[in-house]
């Protein structure tokens, strides 16, 4: 390894560091919030070892099948079924509600995480790893809000690759400016100061195009949807606007996003 | 005097007024006597006395003049964000604590700064506990010599009420997992007692607390934690198998009163975290003592009793607001309440507490030796509490709590546009209780999200308000009478009411809207005597005070976070200029002309 890809890669390793959350009070959890830099945030077992679905648990029975052709017993016994401390077990930033347990053909309980049973890959060494991410289109990590992640990891080489700002549309920001001061400013401030809403100003967190987007049509907490108010191009200008104003400069969004996402 | 010297002494005059420092050698000290029977021209803590009444026994400015009522002056307040400011006034100087843990004493009858203390907070983890240091509410309180401040990061500050130096500080609670203060301490008999905020943020599992710190020390005295308490079995057992370190919720984010014959605090605690429960994985299980009143005893901390309004919350409907203490008979009538109890003997006067704790708006009398609930009714339309067992215990909607992650229920109980942290206020004239909320009803669906540090953990999506069935406005100001239950009048309108209320003994009741509106009504009628059109949406909590013989009201104005949602029901509540934060001071003319 070159010294300059060295320091290419330290650096990366600072710009990937999650911000860290406190460490766990006790051992009494089943599953965790993990963190990996190829498919982010995920749910874990208590060691930190990825937790996969096995789309031969499916519901489905097509997809059952094919999942059972894809895998034989050889591949399955690479997964090992997460071990349930107890019929109600706990998860650790998690959502308590999706964590549970199944009974096993054996007796014993196995984790879940939204009806999810969930295993650890021997191809893990690690906590972090997510080598079996994908193995034989069997394997899946599940996201902490419950969902199958079949995204191909990211390699951490492009994570880590200095993100471009995006251009910011000249037009669409003075669009944004006004429809921001008409439907954000009473919550958000109308300085991106902040007041019930986040602030604004100097929120690196909106740098996120997908995440920020979401967050606008979808709402969370005492922020409502505004997807049924906003046309795509309101959201793209108001994103813009609000990421490139008072300070921020993090690169303009684009209708064609908003689209993908509503 | 050398440059340097000539250079420091001008850095001094810039921060402290010299004229007006003077004024502050008459400071005396607050007593213990004062905080329990405050003179009649003071204003010591948040609700003016400890039983959280916010009555003022002034009555300079009554019913039969309060037409006359004009500006005195007015100051600009220095910092943003939402406001919730609870001015006090002591010996002619009013201390005025607000976001960002900013504290400004003025002179009382002009409003000259006297001292500034910034607090030097934190960079902030996450984007919620950032925005809870732009909503800090009645964060001071006066006691001895000391002006105590609680903080967004979690402190206890002492500051010497005559020059606005910090004396000392305390660390209550982790702030990094979350933790903050976003209202103000109760302190008697040398102690400080306080509710801590922000446990509804990612690494705060474990507790939330009400807590007590020694006045002179700032040491901790005692803790109650309102998730968990492992001396009554149901605690434990409500919820479902989560263990202590997993809970989430309870926040105690509104001061508490104080009841000096029982030497008891009666406290709230808000809604469990996150807000659904098949989200949460409590199902069925009440989530003890979130949304409960809580009588602790003070001095040792001890749980003495425990009520809870609303179990199985499922809808964020909190259940924290203020605990108003009072004496009464009680003789509900029966058209008019939901509950009465039937070991109410008539004629007995009872020490009661009268809330409406939570935003679903239902008002509570309870009995403050027992617990017991004497009378229940609701004010605004809800549909969360279905009912009443014949001991007094309500029975949720289980209707409306979802049984997935997906199912979508329509709640009428104010999630975001009910009953808030504008406080209301009791009359011992007309024996009433005037309080401001939202009257609105909205779809909710549980939905995951993922644990971020500093962001919240609500985890459920809403839909646009709306007004409730046959209305067509959110804006509500209700009194009803403490005996009876009954309601006395209600005002209905647009503009959300977005400030406390103030009773006085001059037969007014004042409270603010979200379209600029401050006004006296007549407490017995209703009647509109005054009104005032101020610059910006009225917010904060008016107060009365008295300085050489002139009353004077006084209110703070600045952006609430209730008209963003009302807008979806009355558009024409966004027009209103969100900047603005400022104090205006009203008096009667014929006094002598300001300094």
């Amino acid at each position: 390894m070159y010294v300059k890809t060295l320091v290419a890669a330290l650096s990366a390793a600072a710009f990937m560091a999650p911000v860290s959350l406190l460490a766990q009070p006790t051992n009494n959890f089943t599953l965790i919030q993990g963190k990996t830099q190829e498919l982010g945030k995920l749910v874990a077992a208590a060691n930190g070892q990825t937790a996969y679905t096995l789309l031969t648990d499916s519901q489905k029975s097509e997809e059952k099948a094919a999942a059972l052709a894809a895998c034989d017993k050889a591949c399955l016994s690479q997964f090992t079924p997460i071990k349930a401390l107890s019929a109600k077990p706990q998860g650790w930033l998690l959502a308590q509600g999706l964590v549970g347990a199944v009974k096993r053909a054996d007796g014993t309980l196995q984790a879940t995480f939204n009806g999810h049973a969930l295993y650890t890959f021997a191809g893990d060494k690690a906590a972090g790893d997510v080598h079996g991410q994908g193995f034989n289109k069997v394997a899946y990590a599940v996201t902490t809000v419950g969902k199958i992640n079949t995204a191909a990891p990211k390699v951490a080489q492009a994570a880590a690759a200095v993100k471009t700002v995006a251009p910011v549309d000249a037009a669409q920001f003075e669009l944004g400016k006004d429809k921001y001061a008409a439907t954000c400013a009473g919550c958000h401030g109308p300085n991106g100061e902040g007041a019930f809403g986040a602030p604004l100003k100097g929120n690196k967190m909106i740098g996120n195009d997908e995440a920020f987007i979401k967050q606008i049509l979808v709402g969370s907490g005492d922020m409502p949807s505004f997807a049924p108010m906003l046309a795509d191009a309101d959201v793209a200008a108001i994103a813009t606007f609000a990421r490139n104003a008072w300070g921020n400069k993090l690169g303009g969004i684009t209708v064609d996003q908003v689209k993908k996402l509503r | 005097m050398n440059f340097k010297t000539l250079a420091l002494a001008a850095a001094i005059s810039a921060t402290f007024v010299p004229a007006a420092f003077a004024d502050m050698a008459a400071y005396r000290p607050v007593t213990d006597a004062n905080v329990l029977n405050p003179e009649a021209g003071e204003w010591l803590m948040w609700r003016r006395t400890v039983d959280n009444q916010a009555y003022s026994p002034l009555e300079q400015v009554n019913a039969k003049n309060v037409g006359e009522l004009r500006m005195e002056w007015s100051w600009s307040l220095p910092v943003g964000g939402l406001t919730e400011v609870a001015p006090l006034v002591r010996d002619g100087v009013m201390f005025v604590g607000m976001n960002q843990a900013v504290v400004q004493a003025l002179d009382a009858t002009n409003g000259n700064l006297i001292w500034e203390y910034k607090h030097k907070n934190p960079e902030w983890t996450g984007g919620y506990h950032a925005s809870q240091a732009d909503r800090q509410r009645n964060n001071i309180v006066l006691y001895k010599d000391k002006v105590y401040l609680t903080t967004p990061d979690a402190k206890i500050v002492a500051l010497d009420a005559k020059t606005g130096k910090s004396l000392w500080e305390t660390q209550a609670a982790d702030w990094k997992k979350g933790f903050s203060y976003t209202a103000g301490a109760m302190v008697v008999n040398g102690l400080i007692y306080t509710g801590m905020s922000g446990c509804s943020i990612a690494d705060t599992g474990g507790g939330c607390f009400i807590m007590a710190h020694d006045a002179e020390t700032g040491k901790e005295v005692w803790r109650v934690n309102t998730l968990s308490d492992t001396t009554r079995k149901e605690v434990e057992a409500s919820w479902n198998g989560i263990p202590p370190e997993n809970r989430y919720g309870g926040s105690a984010w509104i001061t508490g009163a104080y009841d000096a014959k029982r030497d008891t605090l009666f406290w709230g605690v808000g809604m469990p975290i996150p807000w659904a429960e098949s989200v949460r994985g409590t199902t069925g299980g009440a989530t003890l003592y979130t949304n409960s009143t809580l009588a602790i005893d003070a001095k040792t901390g001890k749980v003495k009793w425990y009520y809870q309004h609303l179990g199985r919350d499922d809808w964020d409907l909190d259940s924290v607001f203020e605990r108003v203490l009072v004496e009464s008979e009680i003789a509900p009538e029966a058209k008019e309440v939901r509950y009465m109890s039937a070991k109410v003997k008539p004629g007995k006067k009872y020490d009661v507490i009268v809330t409406v704790p939570g935003k679903y708006g239902t008002a509570f009398v309870l009995d403050r030796d027992s617990g017991d609930l004497l009378w229940a009714r609701d004010t605004a339309f809800q549909n969360v509490i279905k009912g009443f067992t014949k001991d007094g215990k309500t029975i949720p909607n289980a209707d409306l709590i979802s049984k997935t992650i997906d199912q979508t229920v329509y709640v009428c109980g104010g999630r975001s546009l009910g009953k808030l942290w504008q406080a209301g206020a009791y009359s011992p004239k007309t024996n009433s209780f005037y309080f401001p909320m939202a009257e609105s009803c909205r779809d909710l669906t549980p939905n995951p999200g993922e644990y971020v540090t500093g962001g919240a953990l609500g985890f459920q999506k809403s839909g646009p308000a709306k007004a409730a069935a046959g209305e067509t406005n959110t804006g509500r100001f209700y009194a009803f009478n403490v005996k009876t239950g009954k309601m006395e009048w209600v005002k209905k309108q647009a503009a959300l009411f977005t400030s406390s209320a103030l009773t006085t003994a001059g037969d007014l009741v004042f409270v603010g809207d979200s379209m600029r509106n401050f006004t006296a009504f007549d407490q017995a009628s209703g009647k509109l005597l005054w009104n005032s059109k101020l610059n910006t949406s009225v917010s904060g909590n008016p107060m009365t005070y008295s300085v050489n013989g002139k009353q004077y009201i006084a209110i703070t104005t600045g952006p609430h976070a209730q008209t963003p949602t009302a807008v979806a029901v009355n558009p024409e509540l966004k027009n209103v200029n969100d900047n603005g934060h400022s104090l205006f001071v009203f008096a009667l003319p014929d006094a002598k002309p300001a300094k």
